[in-house]
């Protein structure tokens, strides 16, 4: 007789799913690499779509990132989680670039653990990043926040502080963009069609390459086409 | 001056289309790699289910995947999936600035898998081109020390570095190597956890690991405590576990999160 509440159920469900069969079996390797495969095979299938879908948006707003850098604008990034390590590697991606290419001012809002939990214990999580945007981010500037689901909250009070600042604003979520689709002041929206947070991650990752790529290529030819 | 006003020329979608069409060849590459990434999960595996734990470094972007890595063992996104022990070095910046300035960069992760990881313990280390030094460096020491080593690598396979597992990316264009490390090391996370809900063949229980056992209860104890022993381990030495929360009774069923039972699943024989 079962009496397992909903929510445990809910929290470990490896405990209930084919747990006997499982157990005998083990796991056989083909079956993981089966699954490797199946999974390797996804995120290229969801980068071409992204690249069917949305090129002529994501070339609209690398000119508008790149235009924003031109007149010597920086670029502010956050996310929570993994999301904050992704703004982390969008920042250093910008400001140390590989193979020479030149260095543009970006900063991600996620690295301080003092400011993020100072802010988080005094105030709430809700502001950590919203915070840091009011004390630096001027107009001309361009704020990127990255979330898989579209929900973060304090990536979306971000976004709504950098929008009333004046900031380019560009969002990268998943799913279906959650509240980030509710937000008229947002300037770009890019949306991974995948409800897998691996996924959305994985294309987030080209899609904001992308754009670095696209950038420095404007850039360069702004400058006389030189390099 | 062009029609946007600036300097800057406007960008169209075939240049979007033309970067990530040279995003493929790579991808594909890895579906080759599967039975590598397989067979280092499964390593991982045994490690993780004796207690060790997961040491992640590289530089730049680098680094930011070791973050990702250390938070996607331990604070799963997967609902259900248990937390395992991990660290990214990049992450301390007063140690990483330490070492660096007194013994050089070069050493920057060596010396702390020197000094504070364990044998038992995995060394993972992600570079674009297997040519940083502090990463070979960092290799070295986890391999001396006996931990199991894991490298992400692209570029020259020729400069990837020794370790247990190369998994190496060929692309020499470092953005791309970093997008489908990214898709390895989601892959490390998804299949370490196949393998490690699998039986562990040695019969080690891992109700000290943050994971909820049942277990079956021998007797009651005074103070809320009973004597009780896996279900999966019926003839193993009995544990004695909090039953506080739950209204136990000898012979049912609990669910144990970190000696303590969470949930009844069955009310005992008598009820069946």
């Amino acid at each position: 007789m079962s009496e397992v509440p909903g929510e445990v159920r809910e929290l470990y469900p490896f405990l209930y799913e084919g747990r006997a069969a499982d157990r005998d079996e083990g796991v056989p390797t083909e079956e993981v690499v089966r699954s490797a495969r199946e999974k390797t095979a996804g995120i290229a299938a969801l980068r071409r779509d992204i690249a069917a879908a949305d090129a002529g948006r994501i070339a609209a707003c690398a000119t508008a990132m790149a235009e924003r850098f031109a007149a010597g604008g920086r670029l502010f990034a956050f996310g929570n989680g993994g999301s904050s390590t992704d703004a982390q590697s969008l920042a250093t991606t910008f400001l140390h670039p590989p193979g020479g290419a030149a260095a543009l001012p970006a900063l991600s809002l996620t690295s301080d653990a003092a400011v993020v939990t100072a802010l988080s214990n005094d105030v709430g999580f809700d502001v950590v990043f919203a915070r840091q945007l009011a004390a630096f981010g001027r107009p001309g500037d361009i704020a990127v926040g990255l979330s898989t689901s579209g929900g973060s909250a304090n990536v979306v009070q971000a976004l709504e502080e950098a929008a009333r600042r004046g900031l380019l604003t560009v969002a990268l979520a998943g799913h279906h963009g959650g509240r980030l689709t509710q937000l008229p002041s947002l300037d770009n929206l890019f949306i991974i069609p995948s409800d897998s947070v691996h996924r959305i991650q994985e294309a987030q990752t080209t899609v904001y390459h992308v754009l670095w790529e696209l950038i420095q290529q404007a850039l360069r030819a702004g400058r006389g086409g030189g390099r | 001056m062009s029609a946007n006003g600036t300097d800057v020329p406007v960008l169209d979608g075939a240049a979007v289309r033309r970067a990530f069409a040279r995003r493929a060849p790579a991808a594909h590459g890895l579906t080759r790699a599967a039975p590598q990434v397989a067979a280092a999960c499964r390593e991982m595996a045994e490690r993780f289910a004796r207690g060790g734990k997961l040491i992640v470094f590289g530089n730049g972007e680098s680094a930011a995947d070791a973050s990702h890595i250390a938070v996607e063992f331990m604070h799963p996104v997967v609902v259900g999936k248990r937390a395992l022990p991990a660290l990214a070095l990049g992450n301390d910046s007063a140690t990483l600035s330490g070492i660096g300035a007194c013994e050089g960069f070069a050493e920057v992760f060596a010396h702390p898998l020197r000094a504070f990881a364990d044998a038992g313990d995995i060394a993972l280390a992600l570079t674009p081109d297997g040519r940083c030094a502090n990463v070979r460096r960092g290799l070295a020491a986890a391999r001396e020390r006996g931990l199991l080593t894991v490298v992400l690598s692209g570029g020259d396979p020729a400069d990837t570095p020794p370790a247990d597992h190369t998994l190496a990316v060929g692309s020499a264009d470092p953005l791309i190597v970093k997008e489908v490390q990214v898709t390895v090391y989601h892959l490390l996370w998804e299949m370490t956890h196949v393998f490690l809900d699998a039986p562990v063949e040695d019969g080690t229980c891992d109700t000290c690991a943050d994971r909820a056992l049942p277990m079956r209860v021998r007797q009651l104890l005074p103070d809320g405590l009973a004597l009780a022993v896996p279900e999966t381990d019926e003839g193993g030495p009995p544990q004695e576990i909090s039953v506080a929360l739950v209204d136990a009774a000898a012979g049912c069923t609990v669910l144990v999160h970190g000696g303590e039972a969470i949930a009844m699943v069955t009310t005992g024989a008598m009820d069946e």
